[in-house]
Order: structure tokens, then C-alpha cells, then sequence
């Protein structure tokens, strides 16, 4: 029973050890919209506007920034993101750097588009497509370092 | 294997986050059809989520906010004309119907306003559906919502069953109404001023968007909010007050009967020459044998019901009896009928031929002595 007690401590001890030292990378995610606009010099230009509404067709960028607001380096940064369904991932468009990208169909395999399956009606796999895009990661080479930030990125349209 | 595109990567580093390194337009071109797409008000979320390790500890999790967007409301409808047109019909017909199927092909529940009126004159009509020269009377709007049964199914027909609309109203996304314009003909006149064979009656079907509680809808100009939004499908009309319609154009072309007659009269003998042949040829005189013979024409593109030839034998004549006779064609005496079809009665000659279809006649005889 002495000993039970003692290790209950020891936990208790090293949990509250780790909360000062706790690397808290917060993680944002927003959407914007591309609008064309005319700059100053009277040069199309292309801006980036926050996206509130959309009517189906309209081509999202999701932007999801990872911010390191602690004191110590986050190792192994791995980020996820589910796309919406609602929305079609725009093939090719997902970005991110230092980052390696993998992709989804099922939610539980992750690989480059080119590797993954799609099983069809009749029981056969076809290869699969942009649009059978179900879930982003995006893997981060190296550490993020205290203070420091970072964004993955991709498209999708509105379906 | 995880692909990595390190160069790329770097471009879009540089290039930063105002330029993703890929172009598109704003709105995709996904067709015109907005009813199979996200519905209106539909909320999209999207939320991330990340893992890392610190200094070697266990793994940790972490969830962005939600990023929520609104989807707005596209619309788009169609508005076409079944391909009966011109429907045939007829001077002073009434209920007659040309049919139209209005399709909502937005992404949300619409009302829909409707109307109907003639289209003036001198107008050529779309689908080469001729030039517009008649205006019809009592134009009403009918939703298929019955049969002739009255069994409460839509059959897709016209008929008394239907419901009287100015409106189509909670039409889903996807789904389409069946209407009917329905007219009363005017009345019969060769000069212009009513319904002559040949004669076009064109009439335009407008239908107006609306919410589906019966509001207005303008195309929303103002900036990106995540209000309910509208647009209009750029292939839409906007009436005046910038909501959107769509236009068709249905006719009626008129047919009719044209009934023309003509008499000719014979003298078949006389007291003095006796009967007529190849060389006795008897003259009008007292006593004088007189067969009239009259050819109905029905020279109109409709079939003329119920004809009706009446004479009134001459003053000066005696109605010779039993001397009716009847028949079919352009010649007095081909194709008798048999029992003939008139009747003498004080002093007037009746027949009734019953249908004579167009572009066929008939014919009837009888004769008189001169007094």
C-alpha cells in the first residue's frame, strides 16, 4: 500500500514537472478567397480576402498556421486536417514548408495521392483521384523552434 | 513513402502567402445546375488538429478553432416550352392550353411569381413558332396539380382539375412544376379584327424568383459577410427592379372552316320542248321543270361540324315533291346519299349534312315547276 502511494507521488511529481516546461504550439485555421483588385500602379494584382460565405463552386485556401508560443523546440510536428465535406481537395494545391505531405482517402492510410486506392463498386481498386481527398497531414521536418510559426496550405472547392 | 517537393515548397515560401503559386478563377465552373450542390445556409467547418513531442516526452495534441463559412444562394431556374406549340384550336374556343415546366436549378428552396400576356402583335416568336398577328382573351395560369379524374395525381395535361396560380410556391432545389397558359380564342372574323384560319396567337410565360417565403431576391453586391448571400446564375434575366426571371414564349394557331357555296340552276324540260338531250334544250317557261343544284365547299383547314344548307324556294315556283336529293363531292348527282339528308317545309329547302372535313364538299339538288 506504501509503495502504491509512492508511486502515485512519483507520478503526480513528474506530471507537475512537465507543466513548466509544456512547449504549447497553438494552431490556427482560416479561409480566404482570392479576389482579383487593381493596385496603385493600375496593375491587376491578385489579394487574399478572409472568406465569411461562398457559393458552390468557390475555390477555398485554407490556411492553417502552427505557432511554438512556449520555451522549448516542438519535435515531430505532425499536422492534421480533415477536408470539410462539403468541400473537393484541389489536386496538387497542398503546401507547407519543411513539410512533407501525405494524403488520405479513408481517414486511417496516409500517402502520396499516386500510392493510394479507392475500392469501386465491384470490389476492384481503382486508383485514387483529387477528389477522393478525405484528409491532409502534414509532417514537419526538423523542430519548431520557440516563438516561431509556420503555415500548411491547400485548396479545395466547394462542392 | 511521403512525397516531399522541396523546391516548390521554397517558391511558395518566398513568394509568400499572397501568392499560392497556383491560379483558378473565383468560381468555378461547375455548370448551371446548383441544385445537386452544398444546399444554401449550409455551415462549412473546418477545424485542424497537430501532434509534436517536447524534449522527448509523450505526445501531445492540439486543436485549432473551428473556421466556419456560410454557403450562399445561387439561383438558376429554367423555363421551357413542351414543343406543342403552336397548339391548334379555334375561332371562340375556350381552355385552351400550351404547357411549360419550370425547373429550380439553385442550390435552395424558391417561390416563384409568374405571369402571362399576350405578345404584340407583329412579333416573331422564338422557336420559329411563327409571327404573333391575334391577341387571345382571359390568359390564366394553371399549375398541374391534378388529372382528369380528379384523383389529386399531376398527369401532366391540362385540365379542370388543375389549380389556378400566380404563383409556384416552396419549389425544392431539383424540381420542376408543370404550367399551363390558358386562353379563350376570340371570336370568328375574316377582317383582321378577330380569329381567322392561320391566324397566330402568341403568348410569354414569365416566372420570378423568390425566397421561399415570398421576399424579393436581389443579387447581394456588397462586400463578403456571412449573411445568406445571393447570386444569379449569369445565364438569368433581371426584370427592373433586378430580380431574376426567366421568359418563354408558347402560340395557338388558328384553324377553321371556310364554307363557301355555289348554285347553279338547270331546266330540265318544258311543256313546249319537252326534255332535255344533246339536242333539245327547254327553256324557262311556265310549266318549265327547274333543278337547283348546290355545292358547300368547306375550303378552311379545320373539319366544319354540323353544316347546314337552308333555301327558300323561289315565289314564283312549286316545290316539286320528294325531289331532294343529297351526296358527297363537288358534282350535283355523284355519290348520292341515301336516305337523303334534306327536307321541304313551307317552302324552304333544309339539309343537314352533318361533318364536312376540310378541303371537301357536299351537295344537294331539288327541283320546282315555274308557276
Amino acid at each position: 500500500m506504501n509503495k502504491l502511494v509512492s508511486s502515485l507521488t512519483l507520478a503526480a511529481v513528474l506530471l507537475g514537472a512537465a507543466l513548466p516546461t509544456l512547449a504549447a504550439v497553438e494552431l490556427e485555421t482560416r479561409a480566404f478567397r482570392e479576389v482579383a483588385a487593381t493596385n496603385a500602379a493600375g496593375q491587376q494584382v491578385t489579394r487574399l480576402e478572409p472568406l465569411q460565405s461562398a457559393a458552390p463552386g468557390q475555390e477555398v485556401i485554407y490556411v492553417i498556421t502552427y505557432r511554438n508560443t512556449g520555451d522549448q523546440p516542438a519535435q515531430g510536428l505532425v499536422v492534421n486536417n480533415q477536408v470539410p465535406a462539403q468541400m473537393e481537395y484541389v489536386g496538387g494545391s497542398a503546401e507547407g514548408e519543411r513539410a512533407q505531405i501525405a494524403m488520405s482517402v479513408d481517414g486511417s492510410t496516409f500517402g502520396p495521392l499516386a500510392s493510394l486506392r479507392v475500392p469501386t463498386a465491384d470490389g476492384a481498386l481503382r486508383p485514387a483521384e483529387a477528389a477522393d481527398v478525405t484528409a491532409l497531414r502534414w509532417t514537419i521536418e526538423g523542430a519548431v523552434a520557440p516563438g516561431t510559426s509556420g503555415t500548411v496550405r491547400y485548396r479545395a472547392v466547394l462542392k | 513513402m511521403i512525397s516531399y517537393n522541396k523546391n516548390r515548397s521554397l517558391l511558395a515560401a518566398a513568394a509568400g502567402l499572397a501568392m499560392l503559386g497556383l491560379t483558378s478563377p473565383a468560381l468555378a465552373d461547375l455548370g448551371d445546375d446548383y441544385s445537386t450542390q452544398t444546399a444554401a445556409d449550409t455551415t462549412v467547418t473546418n477545424t485542424a488538429s497537430a501532434t509534436f513531442t517536447v524534449g522527448g516526452g509523450s505526445s501531445q495534441s492540439v486543436d485549432s478553432n473551428d473556421y466556419e463559412f456560410q454557403v450562399d444562394r445561387v439561383v438558376n431556374m429554367t423555363l421551357t416550352e413542351d414543343g406543342s406549340s403552336p397548339v391548334d384550336t379555334t375561332p371562340e374556343a375556350t381552355g385552351v392550353a400550351t404547357k411549360y415546366t419550370l425547373t429550380n436549378l439553385s442550390n435552395d428552396m424558391l417561390d416563384f411569381g409568374l405571369g402571362a400576356l399576350n405578345v404584340t402583335n407583329s412579333t416573331a416568336l422564338e422557336n420559329s413558332l411563327g409571327t404573333d398577328n391575334l391577341d387571345a382573351s382571359g390568359i390564366q395560369i394553371f399549375l398541374d396539380t391534378n388529372d382528369a379524374a380528379n384523383t389529386g395525381s399531376p398527369d401532366g395535361n391540362y385540365d379542370s382539375n388543375d389549380t389556378l396560380v400566380t404563383t409556384v410556391d416552396d419549389l425544392a432545389a431539383g424540381d420542376s412544376a408543370v404550367l399551363f397558359v390558358v386562353i379563350t380564342v376570340p371570336a370568328r372574323a375574316s377582317d383582321g379584327t378577330g380569329a381567322d384560319s392561320g391566324d397566330i396567337i402568341g403568348v410569354e410565360l414569365t416566372a420570378t424568383a423568390k425566397a421561399s417565403d415570398g421576399t424579393d431576391l436581389t443579387e447581394t453586391d456588397a462586400a463578403n459577410t456571412d449573411a445568406l448571400e445571393t447570386v444569379f446564375d449569369n445565364s438569368l434575366d433581371e426584370n427592373t427592379s433586378g430580380n431574376p426571371i426567366v421568359t418563354v414564349q408558347g402560340a395557338y394557331i388558328i384553324t377553321d372552316a371556310d364554307m363557301s357555296i355555289v348554285k347553279s340552276s338547270t331546266v330540265l324540260d318544258d311543256p313546249i320542248n319537252g326534255a332535255a338531250s344533246a339536242s333539245v334544250f327547254p327553256k324557262a317557261i311556265p310549266g318549265a321543270t327547274v333543278e337547283y343544284c348546290m355545292v358547300v365547299e368547306n375550303t378552311g383547314d379545320a373539319t366544319a361540324e354540323t353544316v347546314t344548307l337552308t333555301d327558300a324556294i323561289p315565289a314564283e315556283t312549286t316545290f316539286v315533291t320528294s325531289s331532294i336529293a343529297t351526296g358527297t363531292g363537288d358534282t350535283c348527282g355523284t355519290n348520292a346519299d341515301d336516305p337523303v339528308k334534306g327536307s321541304e317545309s313551307s317552302g324552304t329547302i333544309t339539309v343537314n349534312f352533318g361533318d364536312v372535313t376540310a378541303g371537301n364538299s357536299v351537295w344537294a339538288t331539288f327541283e320546282v315547276t315555274i308557276n
